[in-house]
């Protein structure tokens, strides 16, 4: 008897594992403070964004001609809409290498469809803005993301000289 | 081999413990002997009016003691021309005090040891009043009987920021000498000193002092850019003692002293160029006033003393901070301070085998700055808009002028009890002793800069407008108990007291606190994350650090010919300081550095000092002190330089000097004194990487003297081979400066004793 409700027990959480429709890896570093995982996305609703949705994740860049990575797990970005109902995703304290300064860079100008708690954005080109003026120098190309109720993933060029994969979760303040 | 030589110096303590304890099979109490010796020839011996803190807390002979002390007493200080405690270091093993910058930059090294930040590793007594603030450390001395430099931590007796060492400095006494007392003195530089005091006892109870000097010089350096001297300075003050004493145990004395300073200062050169040439103001202004009571009772079986001061200090600095003919940035420094200490002290008095020693400090200290720091036209150039030229961005200010400016408040106090216990068994004496001390400190901040800058893409014509505004204010405090423990050890060798072995075990500590030099790095980063670069640290992780320790473990010797002709004193010494206080990069930044507790340094070495006078009128005097400071481990996040030497702190220090009286047999001229002393330092590193140093150099000064009771006429000379040295090296914005050493200089000394 006690080995079937142990065998129960474990049937329970491997179900419970198999309904999660979460594949993106819960990233590693610390949380900023105040802030927990969200379990839902409640930011996407009726086919629009009614709020500013903020993810924590990994970032991997990639240096294309050398393909030397350089990897960050503690990478905040958020993505807003503007008043034209276009996505501005504001990368927070971004580096793409390790011996460069944190940039505070904002990605104007992205395009987005979204059905349900799912989300889809790209744009060919935009210049980012740093402080509200565009750095032509650090170009976005072929940027692509998707946000799947709390995972969020985006890749893009930045320079055409890095490729850079970002993967976050959704989080909100604690209650 | 750090540990075979920590090995050696534990077993040696336990050894003499050992023994001490084995030796112990008599009960009776040991013979003290009398210390009111007439020994007044020997320069060591405090006088018996005096109520010195000295003799409060340790004794009245430190060459009983087991502590590694160099004692000037009045004919040295007098003889060698010693005017500030910067100039004591030319003759005391292992302690240096370089001449660099302005009178408030005086880092004190000692043992490897040194003042990285601003909390200082030697505490500074003046008349038994704790100077509290190092910047105040270098004054003009005037009048002075005695100085105590005591080497190894004092923090069981002395408490904070002695970690190094205790400075003992006693003035003349009215009790001691009566009659008034004046100077003249003109040297190079168009240097020219005045002093006039007066000592008065009016009877057997009470006495008092008072005193003034005035002092000026030209300066030695000159700054190409205004084709003036930059190095000026001109000073005054005064002393006000009176002492009474009631014949029956008690004596109070009250010694009120001022200061004030007004100078140039920093002549830094451009190390490519060695020239010194800078556009914007450097100055130190500086007035202090301190008051001291000593309330000193002897009971049949106790003595009690009560030590209490007031300290203000109001000071300005004023720097160019780059230092170069263009128009980067300047730094102001605008501080006011007021502290209160209060120690007492209860002493045991018996003639038993067992001493004690119980006391209880506390001090409060309320300091109140700004700190403004004015980009210029080349700073913000420079330092600000190109960072957007690299960007490919055209930027432009708004102002001429960029300031970034700080106000602080720091109250700071704290109290300690303390204990010390003293056994001797025939000719051993063993003490333990251990201090609880207790601190707290807080820092309220304001920080706040303005500013409009455009920027502009290459490409197009578009302006885009940004304001910078920052108000930032905040309160950090934070507290710290540290218990510091000292084991000694010591044997008197033969029936002569003066001849003693000794070994100890101590622990030192140096304060933590709030480093308010590092918001220009806040600032800087809160300038820079409004303009989109880089990251924000709390400022707490910024600016806060915490005590640094270490421990101290030591034996030595002291040895004395019965007349006191030949002394002598040797010491081996191990240190092992943890919790350095440090600035680092965080890991994985860049940009922006903050203060943290992260190294670890271990010195080694050994003193030697000796004094001997031969056929009377032949004095020789000798020291040697080496260290072997490095890094166990620090890491700023940029490099690591584990093993590196320990910069500022030289190697090896060296003195020899001899004067020769000549007795002449007239009434109006006793004596001639030729003297003559060479001095060397080095080698000092000058930055962690070690790549960088002052090689060992030695300066040789002379003397000629023309002595009666009433006058004294000195020609003196320093420098005199002309040797060129440096004394100070830094970097400033990618660039390198020194500061040279004094060139060859003159002078002529009239003394008057009426």
């Amino acid at each position: 008897m006690k080995t079937l409700r142990l065998f129960l027990l474990a049937m329970a959480f491997i179900g419970l594992a198999a309904c999660s429709n979460d594949d993106t890896p819960a990233p590693q570093g610390e949380l900023p403070d105040g802030y927990t995982f969200a379990q839902e996305n409640d930011q996407l609703v009726d086919g629009r964004m009614t709020g500013n949705l903020l993810f924590f994740g990994t970032s991997t860049v990639t240096t294309i001609k050398t393909g030397e990575q350089f990897v960050d797990d503690k990478i905040l970005f958020e993505l807003t809409e503007d008043e034209n109902g276009i996505i501005r995703m504001l990368m927070h304290e971004t580096k793409f290498a390790a011996n460069m300064p944190a940039l505070e860079m904002e990605v104007p100008g992205i395009p987005y469809t979204c059905e349900g708690k799912t989300l889809h954005m790209s744009v060919e080109q935009t210049i980012p803005e740093i402080a509200g003026t565009p750095y032509e120098r650090y170009v976005i190309t072929e940027l692509g993301g998707e946000v799947d109720n709390t995972s969020f993933t985006v890749t893009f060029s930045c320079m055409g000289a890095f490729k850079v994969v970002y993967q976050g979760k959704l989080i909100v303040k604690a209650a | 081999m750090y540990r075979k030589i920590r090995h050696i110096l534990l077993t040696t303590l336990l050894l003499l413990s050992t023994v001490s304890i084995w030796a112990a099979t008599d009960n009776t109490p040991a013979e003290i002997p009398s210390e009111y010796s007439d020994e007044s020839r020997v320069d060591s011996i405090i006088h018996i009016d005096q109520v010195q803190v000295t003799a409060i807390k340790q004794g009245l002979n430190l060459r009983t003691q087991p502590v590694t002390a160099s004692i000037i007493g009045q004919t040295g200080i007098e003889r060698q021309h010693i005017s500030a405690i910067k100039e004591v270091s030319r003759i005391v093993p292992n302690f240096y005090i370089p001449d660099y910058g302005s009178r408030m930059t005086s880092s004190i090294y000692v043992r490897g040891l040194g003042a990285r930040i601003d909390q200082p590793v030697m505490g500074l007594n003046v008349d038994n009043v704790p100077l509290m603030n190092k910047d105040a450390y270098d004054f003009e001395m005037m009048d002075v009987e005695r100085i105590e430099v005591l080497r190894g931590p004092q923090s069981t007796l002395f408490g904070r920021n002695t970690m190094g060492g205790v400075i003992n400095v006693y003035t003349l006494s009215p009790f001691t000498y009566e009659g008034v007392r004046a100077g003249i003195e003109y040297g190079s530089g168009n240097t020219q000193k005045y002093r006039i005091s007066t000592y008065l006892k009016l009877n057997e109870r009470f006495g008092y002092s008072i005193g003034g000097y005035y002092s000026k010089s030209d300066g030695f350096y000159t700054n190409l850019y205004t084709g003036e001297r930059c190095d000026w300075e001109q000073s005054g003050g005064g002393r006000f003692k009176m002492q009474y004493r009631n014949g029956k145990g008690l004596r109070i004395d009250n010694t009120l002293s001022f200061s004030a300073l007004d100078q140039g200062g920093y002549p830094y050169a451009y190390a490519e160029t060695g020239e010194i040439n800078y556009n914007d103001e450097c100055s130190y202004r500086r007035t202090t006033i301190n008051d001291g009571v000593t309330v000193h009772y002897t009971g049949p079986k106790f003595s009690v003393s009560s030590i209490t001061s007031y300290q203000y200090l109001d000071d300005r600095m004023t720097l160019d901070q780059d230092f170069l003919p263009l128009s980067y940035f300047t730094l102001t420094q605008a501080r006011r301070e007021h502290t209160i200490t209060e120690d007492i002290v209860f002493r045991s008095n018996s003639d038993k085998a067992y001493h004690w020693l119980v006391g209880l400090f506390g001090f409060y200290r309320h300091t109140s700055m700004q700190a403004p720091v004015l980009f210029k036209e080349d700073g913000i150039s420079n330092l600000i808009l190109s960072r957007f030229e690299e960007q490919g961005i055209i930027a432009r200010w708004g102002e001429d002028t960029f300031l970034l400016d700080s106000d602080f408040r720091t109250p700071n106090y704290g109290g300690a009890l303390y204990h010390e216990s003293s056994y001797e068994v025939g000719r051993w004496r063993m003490t333990a002793g251990l201090r609880v001390d207790l601190e707290g400190s807080k820092l309220h901040y304001r920080s706040y800069a303005d500013a409009t800058y455009t920027t502009q893409t290459t490409s197009a014509p578009t302006i885009y407008d940004h304001t910078i505004h920052i108000d930032n204010g905040s309160t950090l405090s934070q507290s710290f108990v540290e218990l510091l423990p000292k084991i000694t050890v010591q044997y008197q060798l033969g029936a002569n007291r003066y001849n003693t072995l000794y070994a100890s075990i101590s622990k030192g500590y140096k304060a933590g606190g709030f480093n308010t030099q590092m918001f220009s790095d806040v600032l800087q980063q809160q300038v820079m994350k409004q303009m989109g670069f880089g990251s924000l640290y709390d400022v707490a992780d910024v600016v806060t650090y915490k005590p640094e320790k270490s421990w101290n473990y030591e034996i030595g010797a002291h040895l004395s010919a019965p007349d006191h002709k030949l002394q002598a004193d040797v010491a081996l010494f191990y240190i092992d300081c943890r919790d350095q206080q440090l600035t680092v990069f965080p890991e994985g930044q860049v940009t922006g550095r903050m203060m943290t507790n992260a190294g670890r340094t271990r010195s080694y070495g050994g003193e030697a000092s000796l004094s001997a006078t031969f056929w009377q009128y032949l004095d020789i005097q000798a020291s040697y002190g080496y260290t072997h400071a490095t890094f166990v481990h620090f890491d700023t996040g940029k490099a690591n330089y584990a093993g590196k030497f320990i910069p500022y702190a030289p190697q090896h220090t060296l003195y020899a000097g001899a004067s020769y009286t000549i007795p002449t047999g007239w009434r109006w001229l006793e004596y001639v004194i030729l003297r003559a002393g060479l001095n060397g330092v080095g080698r000092i590193y000058w930055n962690e990487q070690n790549d960088r140093s002052q090689p060992f150099y030695t300066l040789l000064d002379a003397s000629i003297r023309f002595e009666q009771r009433h006058y004294a006429i000195d020609i003196w000379g320093r420098n005199l081979t002309g040797s060129r040295y440096d004394t100070f090296y830094f970097e400033s914005i990618g660039n390198s400066f020194l500061q040279r050493g004094r060139p060859r200089t003159f002078g002529v000394t009239l003394s008057i004793n009426l």
